[in-house]
């Protein structure tokens, strides 16, 4: 299928802004109008489809900042910024690679060794390829460095055992990130790395865990000496702890820290069209105004990624202010009245609701981050 | 750019440490010389008899003296005099600015009523108005059509009620337009507004970090480290929508409407700042936070003041609501996703 071939190749030249926008504004038109998606809030994590991500893919627009050799468009963060905030507006199926594009592959960008970028990169950029995050475990959430998931070295390789939780499309997923344990001396930050892990090679099981609603996204999966070939460990072993704490402050600056409701934002301006009553007209307004904030603010985290100057502090900020923004979002669409199509959205924001300040990095730790930052300056 | 933010933030400095105190009542001992280097005057090109440079070093100016708790009509003075073009004047004269003055009555190049207070008036030569039109005049203070009774506010900044009887005004020529006035005074005050809150801040993380209780600084307390935390995200909340409101200015106001609707913003999300920073503040500094001796209280008192000149957060928040309302969501997104600017 063309869609599914990278089309860099068609693009002549830098694409601004302007033009990037309005390629996907025209790819998603193009599917809702063929009833091929429906809009919904947190789709980013819950709206899987491949054929869009491969949609996308030929459009260039997956891997944007990757080099040209890796099937990548050389544009810049704030390129890409702009292309994530129009598919999130739009509520578009997203989820196939999300977690690839967002920070795996510039995980690999960074640190991985040339045959595993050569392997990997251009099977995202393609939107063949689907990441899973393996890096909580049962005992180990917001205290990351306490994973216990060990690897131990073999013949051309590692093999792998432990079991990690919260997976997020584990079950489609054809490859795992994985944070695992290389040494158990010293600290327990050190002797950690970071691994690629093929989800089809033996002794991976995966478990679902279905959530409060009703959805399967969330996943348990056990590794039972699973094979990892040499090539597939990520930079240096046991740097792994400094690597993945970079790898998070890209998960944590984007706008989907922001736009998660934005679908059910737009339903209730809608609803509230025609409305008298000041109180609730308030209430927007105030959501405008941190709305456009915060939209700035992540603008400017993308300019300060091009500029080679990331501030952890600010990707922190943002995730805060903007978890609590969206979760907002949904109290106002409370008192809307709308048709079923908004009751629809509430209802799903709603039930979603809870991770968006617990995932990525709970708002209580994120609070602590910022408070070292700050209070060190 | 960033040589001249190091010279201008080492001159503020300066003039802080030269044994100045917030003194209330009246101009500080240092408006004089803040006049005499003509730092009020940055952005008003030099051909006009201003200091030249940018926008920029003008709110760096602004933003310091605030932090350094130098109480000054700075923001309102520097943005009459770049209306008004008006840049000479003795010891420290200067304009003060109204942009919502309520009712008056504009007629036969004489303005009449009352204005309830007037910040800064005791100590103006005069004041911008915008009429009806939005169009700006030029009011002297002290001429004998204009009556003042002097009061203060809760920050002990000097103001006046203000009774005008057809007491003449001056219209300015080549002024800039309404939308374009209350968009850079906005911006100069979420400055002001930014930098008391990064002064109370300053002093709020000084105090948790040496004040101890329970054998360690207060810091210790996770509930104290987050409480500061949130002060900071809220000033980096109010900086961002700051440099939103500053895109706007890049070049001619293609779209006044959303440079009205970027001021505005900028506007609540300081006086947003500015709520959630005296109150932490206080929070976290105990009894010691509202004794009169410790400087906090100039901070604190400023904020309250400051979050509702000029146009109240109350009704920005209304306008922002209603002319979203009015815009509905494509265009409003378009408005919000303005920038990076096309070229």
């Amino acid at each position: 299928m063309a869609e599914s071939q990278t089309s860099h190749a068609l693009v002549d030249g830098p694409r601004s802004a302007g033009e990037l926008r309005w390629q996907v504004r025209e790819l998603v038109e193009e599917w809702r109008a063929d009833g091929r998606y429906r809009p919904r809030p947190d789709a980013w994590l819950r709206s899987f489809d491949l054929d869009f991500s491969k949609a996308l893919a030929g459009r260039g627009l997956i891997g944007m900042t990757w080099p040209k050799s890796f099937g990548g468009g050389e544009c810049t963060a704030v390129d890409r910024f702009v292309v994530t905030e129009e598919l999130l507006r739009a509520g578009a199926p997203v989820a196939a690679h999300w977690i690839g594009d967002r920070q795996i592959g510039p995980s690999i960008l960074r640190h991985g060794n040339p045959r595993l970028q050569e392997e990997i990169l251009p099977r995202i950029t393609s939107g063949e390829l689907v990441f899973c995050l393996g890096m909580s475990e049962p005992t180990a959430g917001s205290d990351l460095a306490a994973v216990k998931t060990s690897a131990r070295k073999v013949q051309g390789g590692w093999r792998v055992s432990g079991r990690k939780t919260w997976t997020s499309n584990a079950h489609k997923a054809s490859h795992a990130y994985l944070l695992a344990r290389t040494s158990v001396e010293g600290r327990k930050h050190r002797g950690l790395s970071e691994f690629i892990v093929d989800m089809q090679e033996p002794g991976v099981t995966v478990s679902p865990i279905v959530d409060m609603s009703g959805e399967h996204h969330f996943n348990e999966f056990t590794l039972e000496d699973v094979f990892v070939p040499d090539h597939y460990l990520i930079g240096e072993c046991g740097n792994g702890w400094s690597q993945v704490v970079e790898q998070l402050s890209f998960e944590r600056g984007g706008p989907e820290r922001v736009l998660t409701t934005y679908p059910l934002l737009a339903s209730a301006l809608a609803a509230l069209a025609g409305s008298e009553d000041r109180g609730l007209h308030r209430e927007l307004g105030m959501l405008v105004a941190r709305l456009a904030t915060l939209r700035r603010l992540g603008m400017e985290i993308a300019r300060s990624l091009d500029e080679g100057m990331p501030s952890i502090a600010r990707a922190a900020t943002l995730k805060l202010l903007g978890n609590a923004f969206e979760t907002d979002v949904i109290d106002f669409a409370r008192k809307v009245v709308g048709d079923p199509e908004g009751e629809r959205l509430y209802r799903e924001s709603l039930l979603a609701s809870p991770g968006f300040s617990i995932r990525g990095g709970a708002s209580d730790v994120l609070l602590s981050i910022i408070a070292k930052q700050v209070a060190s300056a | 750019m960033t040589e001249l933010v190091d010279e201008l933030t080492g001159v503020i400095g300066s003039l802080a440490s030269n044994g100045v105190r917030p003194r209330e009542g009246g101009l500080p001992d240092v408006w004089e010389t803040i006049v005499e280097l003509g730092l009020l005057h940055i952005g008003i090109a030099e051909e006009r008899g201003g200091s030249g440079g940018e926008l920029e070093d003008l709110l760096v100016v602004c933003t310091e003296l605030a932090r350094k708790g130098i109480t000054t009509p700075f923001a309102e003075a520097s943005t009459a005099a770049w209306v008004s073009q008006r840049v000479e004047g003795e010891r420290g004269d200067f304009e003060t600015i109204l942009v919502s003055p309520g009712s008056l009555t504009f007629e036969n190049g004489c303005v009449s009523g009352e204005i309830k207070h007037v910040p800064w008036a005791p100590s103006a030569r005069g004041v911008v108005l915008l009429t009806e039109e939005s169009d700006p005049v030029l009011v002297d203070l002290r001429s004998d059509a204009v009556l003042a009774d002097a009061g203060g506010d809760i920050a002990g900044i000097p103001g006046s009620r203000i009774v005008f009887t057809n007491a003449t005004f001056r219209r300015i020529p080549d002024a800039p337009s309404g939308d374009e006035i209350r968009l850079r005074l906005g911006i100069l005050r979420a400055s002001e507004l930014i930098g008391v809150a990064q002064g109370a801040f300053d002093l709020t993380r000084e105090y948790v970090s040496t004040r101890e209780q329970f054998d360690a600084p207060l810091l210790n307390v996770p509930a104290v480290a987050s409480s500061l935390a949130l002060m900071s995200t809220y000033i980096e909340q109010a900086l961002a929508a700051r440099s939103r409101a500053l895109a706007c200015l890049g070049g001619p106001m293609a779209n006044p409407e959303a440079g009205r609707t970027a001021g505005a913003i900028a506007r609540v999300m300081a006086s947003t700042m500015a709520s959630a920073v005296a109150g932490r503040a206080h929070q976290l500094h105990g009894a010691m936070g509202v004794t009169d001796e410790y400087p906090l209280h100039h901070f604190t008192r400023k904020l309250w003041t400051l979050r509702d000149r000029d146009e109240s957060e109350f009704d920005s928040i209304e306008y922002l609501g209603n002319r979203a309302l009015a815009c509905g969501e494509a265009a409003l997104w378009d408005e919000m996703t303005s920038s990076p600017q096309e070229v």
